[in-house]
């Protein structure tokens, strides 16, 4: 890009948000021209989204400048935003799936006949239009609901291309897209760049940000590590400018005799969603990670193990031994521990202390007569707390008062404590910071070197390839790869989580 | 799946099970099929039908309106209070004054449970036990009379044939259908109840809306209580009870989701007519008052199993619904 005599459409300067003194975004510049696509990468928590979400007006800056065409702005909401030329595209779209699709890209907008009624008319021939301008046909009269992903998308985009923006911001918009329909949105995404929009294009698949972007701001933990025109890129730059070091500092090393150990734990069932068998074991101090695009089953198979359902005909076997798991309470029983993804609503009690949460699941052990003896509960949880450093006041602390990564150790804490055979974490360093990343990951390994099996899921392509002895890839309710040592490179998963002709209906031990 | 074939999907089983119902009482008692108790039908069908309309707005936007039953009570009260004398001006005034009460009263509702941020189960549970003291207050124990005219004005026929009730019954249906199907009005409704966020974003003052949603139930409710008063030609202070449930039930059986975005008042028509219809044949047989309530009860519940067997989504979100509240 030329350094301009006019002002680009977007300049940020010098942006500082803080969260509960955490510096979500400290310092940053960014700035997008007319006719260009940004790419931003980062890993999660690095602060992409925060920054997007200053410039949409959802949050405002505590420090910094926004500049539209050389003019500072100031937005209160996300609609002064969008009457400045600002369009957002979110991960989670923000359709009513419930309404039908003309009614949702004219929400909020609804013309008048002379009785003072809806003009339906109109509103369907917005939606036409606008659709077909995107290239694609969408009956205006279909509910949203029926409609799948892919198009679901394309309605949102129409959404936000009917209050006819200048810049649009793209937030991972590609996560529950499969191969070709990525390739339908980098499309309409290079006609909209010539239609002179500026374009910020968020992902997590670096391939993709290579490919589309013409230039690459990079960021980690809040500040900006770079920003350069893409031809100055490759995907081992970005990485090692995501992550800031090499991936061996830091991830444990992995197992390296796995092939001796006997197989703890084995899963054969009929995954409810593709109605296919689904079959795998895990070896004693295996770490097996499952990965894949989001939203192909993961969650479904990883629950049922847990006696969550999603599953039938579910043959569970521990040591050899067929053990039937229907609820959560039987799964532990068995010595089956979960760590679940949404840590707020499903792995903690927001308003009870530290200890109530990582005494949780051991409550029964420490019972003496009718009691629970309170002084070795004082004494496991404290050493607990030592031992994953938590930061807390007191063992008394609410968990609502603790940061995202501390709230995860006591997810993780109260697992450690009830000392699991099988443990299975969903997306364990979700919004967690890169310091707690490495603990977790650390602590992952010390429970497979103690033999545990250990299956972990994640959306984070490194975590999978740097954390993991053996990752099995998941696609449409498909396990489609199974890859070990040499075999895990972030092409071989990418390759197994798209395809569409090598789908096998079950995984077969090698 | 359009709209148009959602809707009807869940519409089908609600007319199916009124015809079923109908046609079984017709063929069990042929006084059944007489132009005089398809009359008696309609009139009593009316307050519940209102009743149920004021509460499927109001759940369509993801709330509930406990003060319904006490505002039909209330206009009641103060139908049987007005001391007016019987010209065509006092009829007027007679029709508006309890209506407007009522309005209010949903206006406040709205306006404590948006300004507040309280949640309306709690709020409107504890306006209707206010408006219940007042309406103690008024009319302490039952009687009190209303006028011939406001009774005749009513109940009776226009052209000297067709029913008022009727009339009284296809007028608000339309002008509550059209209001949610076809007005800016309506379809915020839909899209507050579908993701207030959204709705937010999308320019529409949610708050706003949901004010006047409580207020439109509040005034329907006086409606309900006006003509109630003029069938009943008294006042009692207990009459608005039934319609407090009643009118959940018959809005969920019509089809609309408890966890709001989804449903309509084309369902309600059927609905209540299920409800009057049950009620109307127990008494033919003159089945004793506490079997009348367990057949009532078995057949909501079948109601229930069958209408939201119609659709999936929909049973989806009473399960929500409840999850949230636990």
């Amino acid at each position: 890009m030329e350094a301009s005599s006019v002002p680009a459409f977007l300049e940020m300067q010098n942006i500082v948000k803080m969260f509960q003194g955490t510096c979500a975004v400290n310092g940053v510049d960014f700035n997008c021209a007319h006719g260009e696509v940004h790419g931003l990468v980062g890993e999660n928590g690095a602060g992409k989204s925060t920054l997007m979400k200053v410039l949409a007006g959802v949050h405002s800056p505590d420090k910094g400048k926004i500049l539209i065409k050389g003019e500072e702005r100031k937005f209160a909401n996300y609609s002064e935003a969008r009457k400045a030329g600002i369009g957002v595209v979110y991960q989670e779209l923000s359709l009513l799936p419930q309404l039908n699709v003309a009614e949702n890209i004219a929400m909020g907008v609804w013309p008048k006949n002379q009785l003072g009624l809806i003009n339906w008319k109109t509103i369907k021939a917005t939606s036409n239009e606008i659709l077909k301008s995107i290239g694609v046909e969408i009956d205006p009269d279909l509910l949203v609901s029926s409609l799948p992903m892919a198009l679901r998308q394309m309605v949102e985009i129409g959404k936000m291309l009917v209050q006819k923006p200048e810049l649009i911001i793209f937030d991972e918009p590609t996560a529950p897209l499969s191969h070709d329909e990525v390739q339908v949105l980098f499309t309409l995404i290079n006609d909209l760049k010539k239609q002179g929009k500026g374009i910020i294009f968020i992902s997590h698949r670096l391939e993709e940000v290579l490919t589309i972007a013409d230039r690459i701001t990079v960021m980690k933990d809040g500040q900006k590590v770079i920003t350069d025109t893409t031809s100055n890129f490759t995907e081992q730059k970005l990485i090692s400018s995501m992550v800031g070091r090499e991936i061996s500092e830091i991830f444990p090393p992995k197992h390296t005799q796995l092939g001796q150990q006997r197989e703890l734990f084995t899963y054969d069932g009929v995954l409810k969603r593709s109605n296919s068998m689904v079959t795998f074991s895990v070896r004693e101090g295996e770490v097996l990670g499952l990965g894949g695009l989001q939203g192909q089953g993961q969650m479904e198979l990883l629950h049922s193990i847990f006696g969550l359902g999603g599953c039938e005909e579910l043959k569970i076997s521990i040591n050899g031994q067929v053990t039937p798991i229907k609820n959560p309470r039987q799964a532990m029983r068995h010595g089956i521990a979960l760590v679940p993804e949404n840590r707020s609503e499903e792995g903690v009690f927001l308003i009870l202390s530290s200890l109530a949460n990582l005494a949780a699941t051991t409550l029964d052990r420490r019972q003496k007569m009718l009691f629970v003896d309170k002084s070795t509960e004082n004494q496991v949880v404290r050493d607990m707390i030592n031992r994953l450093s938590i930061k807390v006041t007191s063992h008394r602390q609410p968990a609502q008062l603790l940061s995202g990564g501390n709230m995860q150790k006591l997810v993780v804490g109260k697992w450690l404590i009830f000392n699991p055979k099988v443990i299975v974490l969903l997306e364990p360093t979700k919004g967690v910071d890169v310091a707690t990343k490495q603990q977790i990951y650390l602590i992952i390994r010390q429970l497979a070197d103690a033999g545990v099996a250990v299956i972990v899921n994640t959306s984070d392509m490194i975590e999978l390839i740097g954390l993991c002895d053996r990752v099995l890839v998941m696609n449409h309710g498909f396990l489609t790869a199974s890859l070990s040592g040499e075999e895990i490179t972030e092409e071989r998963i990418m390759e197994a989580s798209v395809s569409n002709k090598q789908i096998v209906s079950s995984e077969t031990q090698s | 799946m359009t709209e148009k074939q959602r809707d009807l999907r869940l519409l089908l089983p609600v007319y199916a099970i009124f015809l079923l119902i109908y046609i079984g009482a017709c063929i069990l008692e042929p006084t059944f099929f007489t132009w005089g108790n398809n009359v008696n039908l309609f009139t009593r069908i009316t307050p519940l039908l209102l009743a149920g309309i004021a509460q499927t707005y109001v759940i369509l936007t993801g709330g509930i309106d406990l003060s319904i039953g006490a505002i039909i009570a209330l206009a009641n009260a103060i139908a049987v209070s007005l001391p007016f004398v019987n010209t065509p001006t006092n009829i007027v005034l007679w029709l508006l004054v309890p209506a407007i009460a009522g309005l209010l009263v949903g206006l406040l509702n709205g306006l404590i449970i948006t300004r507040g941020g309280f949640p309306p189960l709690i709020v409107t549970l504890a306006t209707s036990q206010i408006i219940n003291g007042i309406c103690l207050f008024l009319l302490p124990q039952p009687g009190g009379k209303i006028s011939h005219g406001l009774t005749n004005a009513v109940t009776g026929k226009l052209f000297g044939a067709i029913p008022i009730p009727l009339i009284i019954l296809i007028v608000f249906f339309v002008i509550f259908y059209l209001i949610l199907k076809h007005t800016s009005f309506g379809r915020s409704i839909y899209a507050v109840g579908g993701n207030e966020t959204v709705a937010l974003e999308s320019g529409i003052n949610a708050n706003h809306v949901k004010v006047w949603v409580y207020g439109i139930s509040g005034l329907l409710a006086g409606f309900a209580g006006i003509y109630l008063s003029a069938v009943m030609n008294s006042g009692d202070p207990l009459v608005g009870n039934p319609y407090i449930l009643d009118s959940i039930a018959v809005a969920v059986i019509g089809g609309t989701s408890l966890a709001g975005g989804v449903g309509g008042v084309l369902g309600v028509l059927g609905a209540a007519y299920i409800y009057q219809l049950l009620n109307n044949i127990l008494n033919l047989y003159a089945v004793s008052t506490f079997y009348q309530y367990v057949v009532k009860g078995l057949v909501l519940i079948m109601a229930l199993a069958i209408t939201s067997s119609g659709a999936g989504f929909q049973v989806k979100g009473i399960f929500r619904k409840r999850h949230v509240k636990e």
